[in-house]
């Protein structure tokens, strides 16, 4: 490819490609501190290619190839083609990832015990885990949690936090400007700017914690609590994965050891600071 | 009764975890994951004594089991498959026990349970 750059993310090396440099300058930008894969090898490519081969300089369209591709992934334009190497990223470890049992999950940690916010998307669990990392506990990751099959732990994969239309006013009021990278107005998940994560959790991002608690935190609700039963749970992180299947066997063991060792809880919330109460009432009970 | 004989696979094939009160099976054979309610495991059970039809299995089933109270899966709960997708959700409610009675209405619904397992892929026809 014209342009390339290599980065680390937790465990995962990344290899993207772009016929143009925008976007990887936008990148290099985004993940400045992030190391390079130690060997120069890299688990994932992404390539962002023109849609057609002279659609590179007339009303450029950005498509994402990579080793794995989803025949529908509509092109994006240049303008939106950081967002386009972070789909790219985002997709390879979906269909790609064989290593560890994925959760499409945020991770928070503090004192060694890790925090599983998983649900649908708009459920605000990226907004929660960049608000959590500014606030006295380490981001672990905000999209893919990365359950390690052998040992039940959690691996970071710090990627830069994704923060989508009401989100982003949340961070800039709670984080320094240089960390954000550009804002992408008008994208198909509405506007978006990402952030990157604290100091901290890059240079914290080969340390995995132990998962403590799973919850399923519901955005736009009067606070609420309850349980949720083992059954549910598994049903639900077995929805949450995009891996679950292609693990066979490996995930389903490594599924069931985390229902039945982690207690869950669903979580209903009105604004992010009343989740941010509540998520520290609940480590106050874990560490009773 | 005369009817079909079931055959369920190898205890080795399936792995089972119970998780409050349900059971998630792992079927090696076809990788598919399958969350059961009672009475589907203790049918699946029965069968690995040998294949059987449902008047066998009803009798294996009420050596182990008193078999009047024993309440109805409910439809929709013989194989729901994580594996697919097809899983709701959220759950829904724990289903009440069927006010079916005796003996007959039992085979009945042990006749729809054994339907749901065949279509999981959890039995077979022997």
């Amino acid at each position: 490819m014209r342009h390339e750059l290599a980065l680390r993310i937790g465990p995962v090396a990344f290899r993207i490609g772009s016929a143009w440099r925008s976007p990887l300058d936008a990148l290099a930008r985004l993940y400045a501190g992030y190391p390079a894969p130690e060997d120069g090898l890299c688990d994932f490519t992404v390539r962002l290619e023109p849609e057609r081969p002279w659609r590179r300089f007339i009303r450029p369209s950005v498509a994402i190839r990579g080793d794995y591709i989803l025949p529908d992934a509509a092109p994006l334009s240049l303008a939106h083609g950081l967002l386009a190497a972070e789909m790219g990223m985002n997709l390879q470890m979906a269909l790609g990832q064989r290593t560890w049992l994925l959760l499409h999950a945020a991770t928070v940690e503090k004192d060694g015990r890790a925090i599983v916010m998983t649900g649908e998307s708009g459920a605000g669990k990226s907004t929660l885990a960049a608000l959590l990392g500014e606030r006295g506990w380490r981001l672990m990751g905000d999209e893919f949690a990365l359950l390690d099959i052998g040992s039940g732990a959690l691996l970071p994969f710090p990627r830069a936090i994704s923060l989508k239309n009401g989100a982003i006013g949340v961070m800039e009021a709670e984080v320094e400007a240089g960390r954000f990278g550009p804002r992408l107005a008008g994208t198909p998940k509405g506007d978006i700017r990402h952030l990157r994560p604290n100091a901290e959790a890059i240079a914290r991002m080969d340390e995995g914690a132990k998962p403590a608690l799973i919850l399923f935190p519901r955005f736009g609700e009067a606070a609420a609590v309850r349980g949720v039963g083992q059954a549910e749970v598994f049903m639900r992180l077995t929805q949450a994965s995009t891996n679950y299947v292609a693990l066979g066997r490996r995930g389903f063991d490594a599924l069931t050891d985390l229902v039945r060792n982690v207690p869950a809880l669903a979580i209903d919330y009105p604004d992010t600071e009343t989740a941010v109460g509540l998520i520290a009432d609940f480590r106050r009970e874990l560490a009773a | 009764m005369a009817g079909p004989a079931y055959i369920a696979d190898s205890p080795g094939a399936v792995t089972k975890v119970a998780l409050d009160g349900l059971a998630v099976l792992f079927h090696e054979p076809s990788g598919m994951t399958h969350i059961v309610a009672s009475p589907a495991p203790e049918i699946l059970e029965a069968l690995q004594e040998g294949p059987a039809d449902l008047a066998e299995i009803l009798r294996r089933l009420s050596e182990v089991f008193d078999v009047e109270p024993l309440p109805s899966m409910g439809r929709g709960w013989g194989g729901v498959d994580s594996a697919t997708r097809s899983v709701p959700a959220a759950m829904p409610p724990p289903p009440q026990p069927s006010p079916i009675k005796g003996e007959g209405a039992f085979a009945e619904a042990l006749a729809a349970r054994l339907a749901e397992l065949e279509a999981a892929g959890l039995v077979r026809r022997a």
